[in-house]
């Protein structure tokens, strides 16, 4: 009997072809993205608005250097700019991926990406590098706001500093991410945990305000949250040009949050993935 | 009656799943296949906030063998546990017990070896991106199966003609369910697999396109490329006219060949339907 022609022919190496799926997830994202215009622009909106918003608190309170911003070198306006600017990572790993992961399952898509000959560290890195695309155009956008609508100046931007940051802040958040998405495979529900995790992660990390208003007993425990160490650290590095070596403590808090984070996420992604295979709850409708 | 159905049964040998004419090159190995679901219940406001339903078994000690080049069909009613053990064929359900080889792959310890030897079509038509068009969603699964853009964009156009996919650019959530359907198995067959899993292949088809699916499984999958397929079906008449061997499955179990001959004995002129097997089969209430 004639055997079939094998496929494997037809790709160059595996890690490119695992590369091309990457590449492919992200471009579905977008033309995803890209078919509800609408969601998008009303998204613009939504940070005009906020930033909006903020600027018109700021002036109602006189633009005052307070001793709490004194650190920062820089007006409320553009310190909560900065929070609101770097928060949407947050939001986007955490709630985005799980919402992500979880409209797969009830569409049925991730059983059948799963049931494909894929390792399961592609498809986890398509959905964290999507995540973090979209997260970043949000970024750029209230850095564009906030320059040219509102005059708030970056030209003391340390680019090493930021980079730096930024790397991980990325690595973090998605490693939480990944973890909540693990935990909806499982339990279903995930996103509501996220929004209680996300408020209490502002409320703690300094997004709207410095952490030293909040009393003492709060700021040890904000110590423990990533996004007040990644928020310290890009404010110094974007107002006052701090260099990397000057803000050693936060991102070493941030560097030991990724050694604990990542292997957990992987870990509990394949605990996720193993106990839906057992309860056949890869696709749910 | 069920007691000459059970005798009958009885005199034949009981190794329901195996395979005959093809018992010395087997593609499909499964032996003693138990799955049982004991689905997490979360409730928050009690103790303890986790806690496990009630078991359901759902295959039970199912022994099976399909040869290379076969085409199994694989009766049972809604809840027999077709759709489970094509899953867990397909590697994505794990079984409680037993064990599973495809063409001497474990499926259970070595899944991303076994899963490059399989593809598994459902039913389930929806299971797509809804604002791309059925292009563009063949050619994302088509990257996530290891193709290369241009033997992608080949085979979708060989799978264009051969299943009658009209309108691929336009998008998806406004194809007809007939068409979902076949872009469903379009997408099944995108890598040319060793064994096609297939969960009632026909079931949103109309008449013609129902007989097209079936030439190109018998005639081009099976014939000319030696693929192995797995039928699910709740058609026997489907079955019978496509399959070289049919089994059935009743409650998790495998039935004996015997069962399934008494069964399959016409009791009237208009032959054996589905239906009546399943009358006789609940005045069996031991099975």
């Amino acid at each position: 009997m004639p055997r079939q022609e094998t496929v494997i022919g037809a790709v160059p190496s595996e890690l490119s072809a695992e590369l091309r799926k990457v590449w492919a997830y992200v471009k579905k994202e977008f033309l995803i993205e890209k078919s509800y215009t609408f969601a998008y622009l009303f998204s613009i909106l939504s940070v005009c608005t906020t930033i909006t918003t903020y600027f018109f608190i700021d002036r109602l309170f006189g633009r005052q250097i307070t001793s709490d911003l004194a650190s920062f070198d820089t007006s409320y306006f553009a310190y909560v700019l900065v929070g609101n600017a770097f928060f949407a990572y947050v939001g986007t790993a955490i709630g985005g991926i799980a919402g992500g992961i979880g409209s797969e399952q009830t569409r049925g898509t991730l059983e059948v990406l799963l049931g494909t000959p894929t390792r399961l560290w592609v498809l986890l890195l398509a959905v964290a590098i999507w995540n973090t695309l979209y997260a970043s155009i949000e970024v750029v956008l209230y850095f564009f706001v906030g320059a040219v609508g509102f005059d708030v100046s970056f030209s003391r931007i340390n680019w090493s500093t930021l980079a730096c940051f930024l790397a991980l802040v990325i690595i973090v958040f998605n490693s939480m991410g990944l973890i909540e998405a693990a935990w909806t495979l499982v339990f279903k529900r995930g996103t509501v945990a996220a929004w209680a995790f996300n408020g209490l992660s502002a409320l703690l990390g300094g997004v709207f305000f410095p952490v030293t208003v909040l009393p003492g007993w709060l700021q040890q425990i904000a110590e423990w949250n990533p996004l007040t160490h990644a928020i310290r650290g890009l404010q110094m590095g974007i107002y006052q040009g701090t260099a990397i070596t000057g803000l050693a403590y936060e991102a070493g808090m941030l560097g030991l949050f990724c050694v604990v984070l990542v292997p957990l996420a992987v870990f509990s992604w394949s605990w996720g993935l193993r106990h839906a295979k057992v309860e056949g709850s890869l696709c749910l409708h | 009656m069920s007691n000459a159905v059970i005798r009958r049964a009885q005199k034949t040998k009981p190794t329901p799943g195996m395979s005959r004419e093809h018992g010395g090159d087997t593609c499909i190995l499964v032996s003693r296949l138990t799955k049982i679901f004991r689905p997490l219940e979360v409730h928050p406001l009690s103790w303890p906030p986790i806690r496990r339903q009630s078991p359901v078994c759902v295959l039970r000690d199912v022994d099976l063998s399909v040869g290379r080049g076969e085409i199994l069909g694989l009766l049972g009613t809604n809840g027999a546990g077709k759709t489970t053990l094509l899953k867990i064929l397909a590697t994505l359900i794990l079984p409680t017990a037993g064990r599973i080889t495809i063409e001497g792959v474990d499926v259970i310890h070595e899944p991303h070896r076994a899963i490059q030897l399989v593809s598994l079509v459902t039913a389930d038509e929806r299971s797509f991106y809804w604002p791309l068009t059925g292009r563009q969603n063949l050619e994302f699964f088509a990257t996530f199966q290891g193709l290369g853009r241009d033997a992608a964009r080949r085979r979708i156009e060989e799978l264009q003609e051969q299943l009658g996919l009209e309108a691929l650019d336009r998008q998806f959530g406004i194809y007809s369910t007939g068409m979902r359907h076949r872009l469903a198995i379009a997408r099944g067959l995108i890598r040319r697999p060793h064994v096609l899993l297939l969960d009632e292949p026909t079931r949103s088809l109309d008449p013609v396109a129902a007989n097209g699916l079936r030439r190109l499984i018998r005639d081009t999958l099976v014939a000319q490329l030696g693929c192995t397929v797995v039928l699910a079906t709740h058609n026997l008449q489907e079955a019978e006219e496509l399959c070289d061997r049919e089994v059935f499955l009743h409650k998790g179990r495998l039935l004996s060949s015997g069962i399934v001959e008494a069964l399959c004995q016409p009791t009237n002129a208009h032959g054996t339907a589905l239906g009546d097997m399943l009358g006789r089969l609940t005045t069996m209430s031991h099975l």
